[in-house]
C-alpha cells in the first residue's frame, strides 16, 4: 500500500498513483489529527472526499508517530500523552480516541491503537508494551462499531512481543483470540536484523488464522515484500520506495541503483526496459539523471512514479506465481537477480534522508 | 564560462530546435551609462551578423527558424537604432530583449513600443519574463505575439491559482446580443489570483475556480490545496501549475478569439472583466 501520510503521496496525482497499480493507500491518523484536524475531515465528507481518492484506505492508529516522533510526556494504561513535533501543543491518544478518530476520517481498514518499542528496549519494557497493547485491543474492539460517516468499517489487531518467542506466541494467541478483520504484524522494522524480522514473521503468521488478511507493517524493500510472502503475509506499506525515489535511488530487477550516477549520463533508452511505468515508458535514464542533476521536481516524481510501480509489479506478479503454483520459483528466480542494498549503507542512507526530511 | 557565438551554435545545432534566438548582449533596465547600451546594441548586430554567417553554411541551422534580439535598454533611440537595423537582416521574427522585474512601470510601454514599432507587422515578436497577466495584456497592445509561461510559475510558487476572467465567449456574443443589458454581477469581487495559503480557504471545498476543467479543479478542492501548502507537500506546486497553466492557455485562446472581432469595444470590455489591478496594467 503506498503511503499518503498528509493525504497525498508525496509529489504523485492519484492518477499516477492508481496508474503504478494501486488499489489501497494508507495514511497517517497522527499527522492527520495535527494537519488538516480530525473536524476539517469531517466537515470534507471523509478522508477521501478530502484527499479525492475513491479507493479503500487504510489508516493506522496514530500510536507510533506519537511514540516516534512527538516528544513523549507519558505513557500509561490511559494513553499517550504527547507533544507535537510541529508546535509543541500537548496531545492525548487513548484507544478511544484512536478509533474515534479513525471513525470520523472514514477509512475503509483500521488500526487498533497499540504501544510500540524499539527493538533495542529491555525484557520488561516489552512485556509492559505488550500487555498494554493487549488490554487496548480489547478496548478498541468494543469501542469500534459503525457510524453515520463511516459506515462499516474492517478493524485489525496488532501483534507485538518484541523479538522475544515467548511474548510473540502469547501476543499472537490473545490478539487472534479476539475476532478482528484481520491481523498485523507490528514492532518490526525498528532496528532489529533482517533474520531476526524473518524468524519472528515466520513464528507470528503460523499462529494466524489463514483465512484473514495478514498485514506486515511498516515493510517493506523489494526483497522484504517476497520474503515476506513467502512466509505467509498479505499486506505491506512502506514508505521506502518513493523516499528512496526522491533521493534518487531506483528500483531494477538486479538491484537498487543511484540514478545520479555518472553511467547513466550516457544511457538513452530507459532505466528498466521491462518496466511499464509511466516514466520508463516516456524517458530515458539519462533524461531522469539530469532532471535529479538539475533539481527538477519532475526527477524524484518520475522516480516514485517507477519505484511504486516496480514494487506494486511486483505483488502482482506474485498473485500470479501463487495463482500458477509456481511462486516458489518466482521467489528464488527474483532473489537470485536481486541484489539487496548492503545493510550498512541502508541504515545510515535511511537515518540520514529521515533526519534531512523530517516526516 | 565564456560562451561565443560559434560556442553557442555548436549548442544549437545540437538541440535541433524549431526556433531559437539569435546570442545577444542584453542590458537590464538599470544601465543607464549611454556608452554601455550602445555597445549592447552594436554587440548583439554583429553577434546576429556571425550566427546568420553560420547558419548560412549549415543544413541543420537552416531548418531552424531565426528570431533576431531587439536590444537597447530604456533608450528610445537605442531601441529603434536596434529594430531598425536588426530588420535589414533575414530573420523569421524578433525577440525583445531586456524586460526584467525591476522595470520602471511607466516607461514599460513606451519602451515596448519603440521597438516594435518599427518591426514589420507580418512577423512574429517574442518576448521573456512576463511575470504578471496582466502585463500580457500591455504587452500585446504594445505590439508583441508570443509570451513564455513566466507569470504562472510566479503564481505557483507564491501558492497562487489564477482567477482572471479568460472566456471571451460570454464576452464578445453577449454584448452583441444584449447592448445596453446590465452586466450580471458575481456575488464575489472578481479577483485575479487568490492565495491558498490564506486559512479562509481551509474548510472551502470549492474548486480553485468554478467552471474551470483542468485536473486539480475536477478532482481537488480549495481546502486540500491550502492543506498542502501548510504541510509544505510537492503536489501543492503540481496541482497549482496544472491548473495555472490551463488557465493561462485559455485566457490565449480568449484573447486571440476576442481580437478577430473588428470592435476595440469587445477587448476593452474583456481587458475589464479580467479585473488585473491596477498597477500592472499601464495602458
Amino acid at each position: 500500500m503506498p503511503v499518503a501520510t498528509q493525504a497525498t503521496v508525496k509529489g504523485l496525482t492519484f492518477d499516477e498513483v492508481r496508474n503504478a497499480g494501486a488499489e489501497t493507500v494508507l495514511s497517517n491518523a497522527y499527522h492527520l489529527y495535527l494537519r488538516p484536524g480530525v473536524d476539517r475531515i469531517r466537515d470534507a465528507g471523509g478522508l477521501h472526499r478530502f484527499m479525492g481518492w475513491a479507493g479503500p484506505v487504510l489508516t493506522d492508529s496514530g500510536g507510533y508517530q506519537a511514540f516516534s516522533l512527538g516528544a513523549l510526556r507519558r505513557i500509561n494504561d490511559n494513553g499517550i500523552l504527547f507533544r507535537s513535533h510541529i508546535d509543541g501543543s500537548e496531545h492525548l491518544f487513548t484507544p478511544e480516541v484512536a478509533i474515534r478518530n479513525q471513525q470520523l476520517f472514514g477509512a475503509d481498514i483500521i488500526m487498533c491503537f497499540d504501544q510500540c518499542v524499539f527493538s533495542a528496549g529491555d525484557r520488561s519494557d516489552v512485556r509492559a508494551a505488550m500487555d498494554r497493547t493487549h488490554r487496548w485491543a480489547r478496548v478498541c474492539y468494543d469501542t469500534h462499531a459503525p457510524t453515520a460517516y463511516s459506515g462499516v468499517q474492517a478493524l485489525f489487531g496488532i501483534v507485538q512481543g518484541g523479538t522475544i518467542p515467548e511474548f510473540r506466541d502469547e501476543s499472537t494467541e490473545l490478539v487472534t483470540s479476539i475476532p478482528f478483520d484481520g491481523y498485523a504484524i507490528g514492532g518490526l522494522a525498528v532496528g532489529e536484523t533482517k533474520e531476526e524480522m524473518h524468524r519472528i514473521t515466520r513464528q507470528v503468521c503460523e499462529g494466524l488464522p489463514s483465512d484473514k488478511p495478514r498485514y506486515l507493517m511498516g515493510v517493506g524493500s523489494p526483497e522484504d515484500l517476497v520474503n515476506g510472502v513467502a512466509l505467509g503475509v498479505d499486506m505491506f506499506d512502506c514508505v521506502l520506495p518513493t523516499r528512496v525515489a526522491r533521493n534518487g535511488a531506483l528500483f531494477t530487477p538486479t538491484g537498487r541503483i543511484n540514478i545520479a550516477n555518472r553511467r547513466y549520463g550516457d544511457q538513452d533508452v530507459p532505466l528498466d526496459e521491462t518496466c511499464d511505468c509511466y516514466a520508463c515508458q516516456h524517458y530515458s535514464a539519462a533524461y531522469l539523471r539530469h532532471l535529479f542533476k538539475a533539481g527538477e521536481m519532475l526527477g524524484p516524481r518520475m522516480a516514485s512514479v517507477h519505484n511504486l510501480r516496480f514494487v506494486l509489479r511486483l505483488m502482482e506478479q506474485m498473485r500470479d506465481a501463487i495463482a500458477g503454483g509456481r511462486f516458489v520459483e518466482f521467489r528464488d528466480r527474483f532473489l537470485g537477480a536481486y541484489q539487496p542494498t548492503d545493510e550498512q549503507s541502508r541504515q545510515t542512507q535511511k537515518h540520514r534522508w529521515i533526519r534531512e526530511r523530517g516526516v | 564560462m565564456k560562451v561565443s557565438v560559434a560556442g553557442y551554435m555548436e549548442f544549437v545545432r545540437a538541440s535541433r530546435p524549431n526556433v531559437f534566438e539569435s546570442l545577444c548582449d542584453s542590458v537590464s533596465s538599470q544601465t543607464n551609462k549611454l556608452k554601455r547600451v550602445r555597445k549592447s546594441v552594436d554587440r548583439t548586430l554583429r553577434f546576429l551578423d556571425q550566427t546568420l554567417a553560420m547558419r548560412q553554411n549549415c543544413q541543420v541551422l537552416e531548418e531552424c527558424g531565426l528570431l533576431g534580439a531587439v536590444v537597447g535598454g530604456d533608450v528610445y533611440e537605442e531601441r529603434v537604432r536596434s529594430a531598425t537595423e536588426t530588420v535589414k537582416r533575414p530573420v523569421d521574427g524578433f525577440v525583445i530583449e531586456g524586460f526584467d522585474l525591476e522595470h520602471s512601470h511607466e516607461c514599460y510601454q513606451s519602451i515596448l513600443q519603440s521597438a516594435t514599432s518599427v518591426l514589420p507587422q507580418s512577423s512574429p515578436r517574442f518576448i521573456h519574463g512576463v511575470y504578471s497577466p496582466g502585463d500580457i495584456l500591455t504587452a500585446v497592445e504594445s505590439g508583441v505575439d508570443v509570451f513564455d509561461s513566466a507569470c504562472v510559475l510566479t503564481a505557483t510558487e507564491n501558492g497562487c491559482a489564477f482567477t482572471f476572467h479568460n472566456s471571451s465567449s460570454d464576452c464578445v456574443e453577449n454584448r452583441r446580443e444584449n447592448r445596453g443589458a446590465t452586466e450580471n454581477i458575481a456575488a464575489e469581487p472578481p479577483s485575479h489570483q487568490i492565495d491558498l495559503n490564506d486559512e479562509k480557504y481551509a474548510m472551502d471545498f470549492s474548486p480553485l475556480l468554478r467552471g474551470c476543467e483542468c485536473y486539480c479543479c475536477v478532482h481537488h478542492t480549495r481546502a486540500y490545496i491550502h492543506h498542502l501548502l501548510i504541510t509544505r507537500e510537492i503536489l501543492a506546486s503540481t496541482l497549482l501549475m496544472m491548473h495555472n497553466f490551463t488557465h493561462l492557455m485559455k485566457f490565449f485562446a480568449s484573447l486571440r478569439d476576442v481580437l478577430r472581432s473588428p470592435l476595440e469595444s469587445d477587448y476593452l470590455h474583456f481587458k475589464s472583466l479580467c479585473a488585473f489591478p491596477e498597477h500592472f496594467l499601464h495602458a
